[in-house]
């Protein structure tokens, strides 16, 4: 049976024009139209979500992903019953509760105490169960201690962790949850992560919307791709999450060679050498952006230099789109003395096998010379590629491991 | 439709006990006085009035009974049906980080609002049967009324509280326009003068206001011993229960564009 079922739903948002006094509203009523409907809509309304249509099994964990602006918190807030759609239905079965922005419901007047109470109920609780649970929230949230202050006086820490305790002791049919693993330190995530697929085990139906990839892979069954209120693409989570990382690198590709020539015309005198390509290319010769794990990767820079340069050093930096350092090989680290740049070329670093694990990555390259401190031509984003893989390892790299059993034969006479 | 609405909220008492109960611990935390501010109002208001009396009003209207207690047997309902509307305004509008994140009977804001000042309103109860001691005035059957007539004051003040709660949301003139509005409704209710002062030929009109018929019917129960008017009362109580139900089908028809609007 369906938890949930989103028949062709959409919804449309008034922007730009309000009314918010009775001045502007009594004379559109003489105009003959309802206030919200006076002025024709084609420049004043928005379309956040356009003909969206999924279903979510009981026990099943749906995620749904896309940029900001892509209508997943409208689509969480239709769920909720926070507002309405303009067209289309929506059922659901079951009580639902929704894990939207921790700690929304907090009266900063209020102690912990009290606002364990108001935000428990606002998420659906019974005072009754409030009591029961209230040790065990309060040991989550690590708060004994300032249980009684006013939440006013709480660190962000401190409130993310309170609201976050509360959210994950109430006990829905459907829970949904939006981005709540954005905030709160590292331990914290985890500790939240941990509660997240506990409630999973116990066969809870889940929506989970998050930028954080990793997570939504880890967690979710199945994966819907949001972009501008339309499903984009909907499947297994691997599949989804690897369609939405081609999709950012092309737009940001485009982005950074718009943003590049801009840089280029900036910083023309200072080039001696100018970095004129970044590519990859696979085993077999060709250019590629997309590789498997274990694969050679061939990474090649086209440079012209407007005049001699001695003792050139390069530096490829490999990077994980949202800016994480995975790889940096230098030359002058690794002792190389690359022999004078003169006119155009290209300058290629293998690597025969490369271990990265699925994601999106992107190249930087640097062409310094010895003995300067600014490089002559440095590229951020010099190219981007995906890696995928037919097994998951989780993490960054794949490392060649092995794994021994010894046995303490207990039957042994 | 009216009855599924009620039942759910029925699912949310829990909630509105809650909120009832944030709404009376904010709204004297940090203060000085606490609590005591339920009790200092409506007695400046009438210390106001009292001292004003020799200048304005002779004895003959306040209904033969001390002047001080006369005005504040009416005070107290008054002050309720002040406060509560007031809280009950900016209820919704002023929670509009909950409205937009989280979903639940929305009335459970001007309701809690409401509720939160029937608190204050025991504690100026208290108060008077203090000062009936000291006055003198016999404790009577009559004093049963008092809950029936507080019953018809607070539906009248639910109908209005939910009416304009849900209002202030699309446009906030109606946050100005209610205190002026109560302004006028002092005038238009027995609080500052007796009933008796209102010619005969305008009675009739004069009673359509529930608050007019409910301060007449604490003073008659409260301090002259005597059962309301039965039929005016009545019709008091429907035209509160028929305007709350107007005011609650109201507020769940446009419940739903409050998360729209900002």
């Amino acid at each position: 049976m369906d938890a949930i079922l989103f028949e062709h739903v959409s919804k449309r948002y008034q922007i730009g024009i309000q009314h918010h006094s009775l001045r502007d509203a009594i004379p559109m009523l003489f105009a003959g139209g309802r206030p919200e409907l006076a002025k024709p809509g084609q420049d004043g309304t928005f379309w956040a979500l356009t003909d969206v249509s999924f279903r979510v099994a009981q026990g099943e964990t749906l995620g749904i992903i896309g940029h900001n602006g892509a209508g997943k918190s409208t689509t969480l807030k239709l769920l909720s019953h926070i507002t309405k759609p303009t067209s289309g239905t929506i059922r659901s079965h079951g009580t639902l509760a929704a894990l939207i922005e921790v700690g929304a419901g907090f009266h900063p007047d209020l102690t912990g105490r009290e606002n364990v109470f108001l935000n428990g109920t606002i998420l659906g609780l019974k005072r009754a169960e409030i009591r029961r649970l209230f040790d065990r929230i309060v040991a989550f949230a690590e708060l004994e201690r300032f249980i009684d202050t006013p939440v006013k006086r709480y660190s962000s820490g401190m409130y993310i962790r309170l609201g976050f305790a509360i959210a994950a002791h109430v006990d829905p049919d459907v829970l949904l949850i939006d981005e709540v693993l954005a905030v709160g330190d590292i331990a914290f995530q985890q500790k939240c992560l941990q509660r997240i697929q506990e409630l999973k085990q116990q066969g809870k139906t889940m929506i989970f919307i998050s930028h954080n990839l990793n997570a939504v892979q880890r967690l979710c069954d199945r994966v819907l791709l949001l972009v501008n209120g339309r499903i984009a693409a909907e499947g297994p989570a691997a599949q989804v999450i690897n369609d939405y990382r081609t999709r950012v690198i092309t737009s940001e590709r485009k982005r950074f060679t718009e943003t590049l020539a801009k840089q280029r015309l900036q910083q023309a005198d200072a080039g001696a050498v100018q970095i004129e390509e970044v590519r990859v290319r696979n085993a077999s010769g060709g250019v590629a952006e997309t590789f498997e794990t274990g694969e050679p990767m061939t990474i090649e820079v086209a440079y012209a230099c407007t005049r001699r340069i001695e003792r050139p050093t390069l530096r490829i930096a490999i990077e994980r789109l949202d800016g994480f350092t995975c790889h940096v090989a230098s030359t002058q680290r690794d002792g190389l003395a690359v022999p004078p740049l003169e006119g155009r070329g290209v300058l290629t670093l293998t690597y025969p096998t490369m271990t990265l694990l699925p994601n999106a990555f992107h190249v930087s390259v640097e062409i310094s010379e010895v003995g300067r401190i600014a490089p002559l031509d440095s590229r951020k984003h010099g190219c981007f590629f995906t890696v995928i893989s037919e097994r998951y390892d989780g993490g960054l790299v794949h490392l060649e491991h092995e794994w021994q059993w010894q046995v303490a034969n207990g039957n042994n006479t | 439709m009216m009855w599924d609405d009620l039942k759910r909220l029925g699912q949310f008492k829990d909630l509105l006990v809650t909120m009832t109960l944030r709404d009376i611990q904010v709204r004297y935390k940090q203060t000085f006085l606490g609590a005591a501010w339920a009790v200092a109002q409506p007695l400046a208001f009438m210390l106001i009035l009292a001292s004003l009396k020799s200048l304005v009003f002779r004895e003959s209207m306040s209904e033969g009974v001390p002047h001080t207690i006369f005005l504040y047997c009416a005070m107290v309902p008054w002050m309720f049906f002040q406060s509560g509307l007031t809280f009950a305004t900016t209820s919704v509008s002023g929670n509009m980080n909950l409205v937009k994140k989280i979903y639940f009977p929305r009335e459970i804001f001007p309701a809690a609002s409401i509720l939160a000042c029937v608190v204050d309103f025991a504690i100026a109860s208290v108060i008077f049967v203090g000062m009936m001691a000291w006055y003198r005035i016999p404790f009577t059957a009559s004093l049963l009324w008092v809950p029936v007539l507080f019953l018809v004051e607070l539906v009248f003040v639910l109908a209005a509280g939910l009416f304009i709660a849900a209002s202030n949301v699309f446009y906030r003139d109606v946050k100005y326009l209610v205190p002026l509005s109560v302004q006028l409704l002092l005038f238009a209710s027995p609080v500052i003068y007796s009933v008796a002062q209102v010619p005969e030929s305008l009675r009739p009109w004069y009673q359509l206001n529930p608050m007019a018929v409910v301060i007449d019917g604490f003073r008659k129960a409260i301090l002259h011993g005597t059962a309301p008017d039965l039929g005016v009362l009545g019709a008091s109580l429907a035209v509160a229960l028929l305007l709350c139900a107007a005011a609650y089908v109201y507020f769940k028809r446009v419940e739903a564009k409050f998360a729209d609007l900002i």
